[in-house]
């Protein structure tokens, strides 16, 4: 029979193990956390769609240059695909980040969960990620990582911190 | 000739130019105008660090990020500095809000002022950004991490 268990790690909070565990209770149990299951995967699933739709709106409000009055540069239609790439490519069970327009015509994804909770990676036109962020704790990191197939570990690691810093 | 005419007209004493010192001290606030929504979060009061990233000014050949000195000025009178000297409506330039902070919070991170408030005035760039994308967006976040955020109070 297979049923559900927690896993200690908080982003990823369910995952499918094998039990010789038995009886109503058990059955009970497992179709509990299996409901939690599809849950939680429709809730991480769910955000892509939103941001994907931020993405465009901003490509569409900051497609001509100055777009924030202080002489910003375009976000030009490759940084727009790159953008949605790289939101396609990160971890569905990741939280939600809010898509912003840089000055240097980048979009920024932001994942701010408060003072010195934010992380912010950056994608312009060159198919690399610049990020920088205060991950709580005190801890700060900051560099570029190339993305093409998928996303550096060192991003979908420093968004796990941030998220889950006390 | 301009300058001086502005300097002393109502305005100019308004906005108490003749206060400033020559130099952006430690203690002093300064302002950031925002004019995109999507550079702050109003529900959580918090500016986006992308609001404090600085653009490159090929004349000077340099980053730098445009804010005003704001000491000693109430509410009004630093809105006031915005609607009429950032703000262009014409242009579909509107405020939004501001942040703002203390001017040590931007020093700290190895950066410093350029003060050049003619034409327009308490006008002060933040310069020394690094050439490296991810370190200045280091320094971007940390100042906008330490930044209180005021919504434009226009209905």
């Amino acid at each position: 029979m297979i049923v559900l268990e927690a896993s200690t790690r908080r982003v990823t909070p369910l995952i499918h193990a094998q039990t010789v565990a038995a009886g109503d209770s058990a059955r009970l149990v497992a179709n509990l956390l299996s409901n939690v299951a599809q849950h939680e995967s429709a809730r991480a699933a769910n955000w892509r769609p939103l941001v994907r739709a931020e993405i465009d709106e901003i490509a569409r409000e900051c497609a001509a240059r100055n777009w924030d009055g202080y002489g910003a540069v375009a976000v030009s239609k490759n940084t727009r695909e790159n953008a949605e790439r790289f939101v396609d490519l990160l971890p569905s069970d990741l939280p939600r980040p809010a898509a912003v327009p840089s000055p240097n015509g980048h979009i920024a994804l932001t994942w701010d969960f408060g003072p010195g909770r934010i992380l912010t990676i950056s994608v312009g036109e060159s198919g690399s990620a610049a990020y920088a962020g205060i991950l709580g704790n005190g801890v700060r990191r900051h560099g570029v990582e190339p993305f093409r197939d998928d996303v550096a570990k060192v991003l979908v690691e420093s968004i796990r911190e941030v998220s889950t810093a006390i | 000739m301009m300058w001086q005419r502005f300097s002393s007209s109502r305005f100019a004493r308004f906005l108490r130019l003749s206060d400033l010192p020559p130099q952006v001290a430690a203690t002093e606030s300064v302002s950031r105008f925002l004019l995109s929504k999507k550079l702050f979060a109003a529900t959580t009061g918090r500016v986006k660090p992308a609001a404090l990233l600085p653009y490159w000014n090929q004349k000077r050949r340099r980053f730098e990020t445009s804010t005003h000195r704001t000491d000693d000025l109430r509410p009004e009178q630093i809105w006031a500095i915005g609607y009429r000297h950032v703000e262009n409506l014409a242009q579909n330039r509107q405020i939004r809000g501001r942040g703002h902070c203390q001017a040590a919070v931007v020093t700290a991170q190895a950066l410093g002022f350029h003060v050049n408030g003619r034409p327009y005035p308490r006008h002060v760039d933040v310069v020394g950004w690094p050439d490296e994308e991810d370190a200045r967006l280091m320094r971007a976040t940390e100042i906008a991490d330490s930044m209180t955020l005021e919504l434009d109070p226009r209905p």
